[in-house]
């Protein structure tokens, strides 16, 4: 005789969670935007994160915070939709503009980025980040890549790793 | 007062290398009587009960640019010869910054840049130190001393310098084409195995640019030429044995 679960939040106005960031800053979204977050989903699922309560995100600095909620606000609807037929192109281009602006960033802001998607499991984030991290490195010599992404430099045994690699596949590098 | 904060990203025991690194610090600034008063910045807003917490907590914290500035070295003389250079690399991304530490050495083979002397011209409110041998904390978090820790001071710019977790890599390696792909696997042994793992479950970028596979008198019977369209560029395969024949030339699209 368990009575139906309530307070689903799909009806009237929308949901609102507050998420604490690990400076103690709080957050309150749309948990439609949250839920982007596969970590915070079963969370606000179960009801959390409304009221008074919010969800503590210890690995999260609000910097990074307020970053990555502006990306899954911008996001949500498109979510919500699945992606699906209402979607027209200028929305797509929209996001995509969206997108390529929002990673138009800091390297340590991009790292802080990475890791916040991959511990908060955002997966277009995710996707987003490595995509810009994959055009940092496009079309350089792995020296030119540890430069580029302020690697120190290598100890002899990674060199002659490196050297090993470059050897076998030699045409890479040419 | 001084503060560091810890920034790894091995996974160990957060009590433990908390504890050691402090004992380790005090001493290397010579006050191992002061353990207590270096606090650690992840302490003050999370307390680290495991090493997942302590690898994310680091791993997000710390981020600020504003605060975020290298000032403490400690610098293992085979790896970076000059402290400066590292800290003119990964310091605080100006050179005229790095003119205004000043460092003092220690003993041979480390060199320390008092952060006390930082903080107090107002270049930073907040160390971080990067541990730069990550390989340190899985087995030998217990062992963790100044002498078996070489430590580098970096600052925002360089923190993709931390290991990435491996799934993270394979997301940036499978959005690569091909020879892009090859290049990154020998940047260092955790993107190698990276690349490795991913061109064994076959998870590389599903949409490659086609490649143009040509044979060609001038690379003779043992080599083809790979012509990349997104570099629109030729690469020389050599081919295993038997030799081709290479009568004329031929084209083939490789997907």
């Amino acid at each position: 005789m368990a009575a139906p679960e309530s307070g689903d939040g799909n009806n009237g106005a929308a949901r609102m969670v507050t998420l604490i960031s690990s400076d103690n800053t709080r957050f309150e979204v749309e948990a439609a935007a949250a839920s982007l977050s596969q970590t915070l989903q079963l969370t606000i699922l179960d009801g959390g994160g409304g009221g008074g309560d919010g969800i503590p995100l210890p690995n999260v600095d609000s910097a990074t915070l307020s970053k990555v909620l502006e990306y899954c606000i911008k996001h949500a609807p498109a979510a919500a939709n699945g992606g699906a037929p209402n979607a027209t192109a200028v929305d797509r281009a929209e996001l995509e503009r969206f997108d390529n602006e929002f990673v138009n960033i800091d390297q340590s802001v991009l790292y802080s980025l990475i890791m916040a998607a991959h511990n908060l499991e955002i997966e277009g984030l995710q996707s987003l980040v490595a995509k810009k991290v994959a055009d940092m490195i496009k079309g350089k010599s792995p020296m030119e890549i540890r430069r580029t992404l302020g690697f120190p430099d290598p100890t002899p045994e990674e060199q002659a790793e490196m050297n090993a690699h470059m050897l076998e596949y030699g045409w890479a590098y040419e | 007062m001084r503060t560091l904060s810890l920034n790894t990203n091995v996974l160990v025991d957060a009590a433990d290398i908390l504890k050691e690194c402090s004992r380790a610090f005090a001493k290397i600034i010579g006050l191992p009587e002061s353990v207590g008063t270096i606090l650690w910045t992840i302490s003050r807003t999370h307390s680290p009960s495991s090493s997942r917490s302590l690898t994310t907590a680091a791993a997000a914290g710390g981020r600020d640019r504003h605060h975020t500035t290298a000032a403490w070295l400690v610098h293992r003389s085979q790896r970076l010869r000059d402290p400066f250079e590292a800290v003119k690399r990964f310091g605080s991304g100006t050179e005229q910054q790095s003119d205004l530490v000043s460092p003092t050495r220690i003993r041979a083979g480390y060199t320390l840049i008092d952060c006390d002397d930082i903080i107090s011209r107002g270049i930073s409110d907040r160390i971080v130190v990067i541990t730069e041998n990550w390989k340190f904390g899985a087995a030998a978090s217990h062992n963790f001393s100044y002498n078996s820790c070489s430590c580098i001071v970096l600052e925002s710019m360089a923190l993709m310098s931390v290991e990435l977790p491996e799934d993270i890599l394979m997301l940036i390696l499978g959005a690569l084409e091909v020879p892009d792909l090859v290049r990154a696997g020998s940047v260092c042994s955790s993107w190698h195995g990276a690349y490795t793992n991913l061109r064994d479950i076959g998870r590389c970028k599903q949409q490659q640019t086609p490649c143009l596979l040509f044979t060609a008198k001038s690379y003779g019977a043992g080599a083809a030429g790979l012509y990349s369209l997104t570099e629109k560029k030729p690469y020389r395969l050599a081919l295993p044995d038997p030799p081709i024949c290479c009568c004329s030339l031929r084209v083939y699209i490789c997907c």
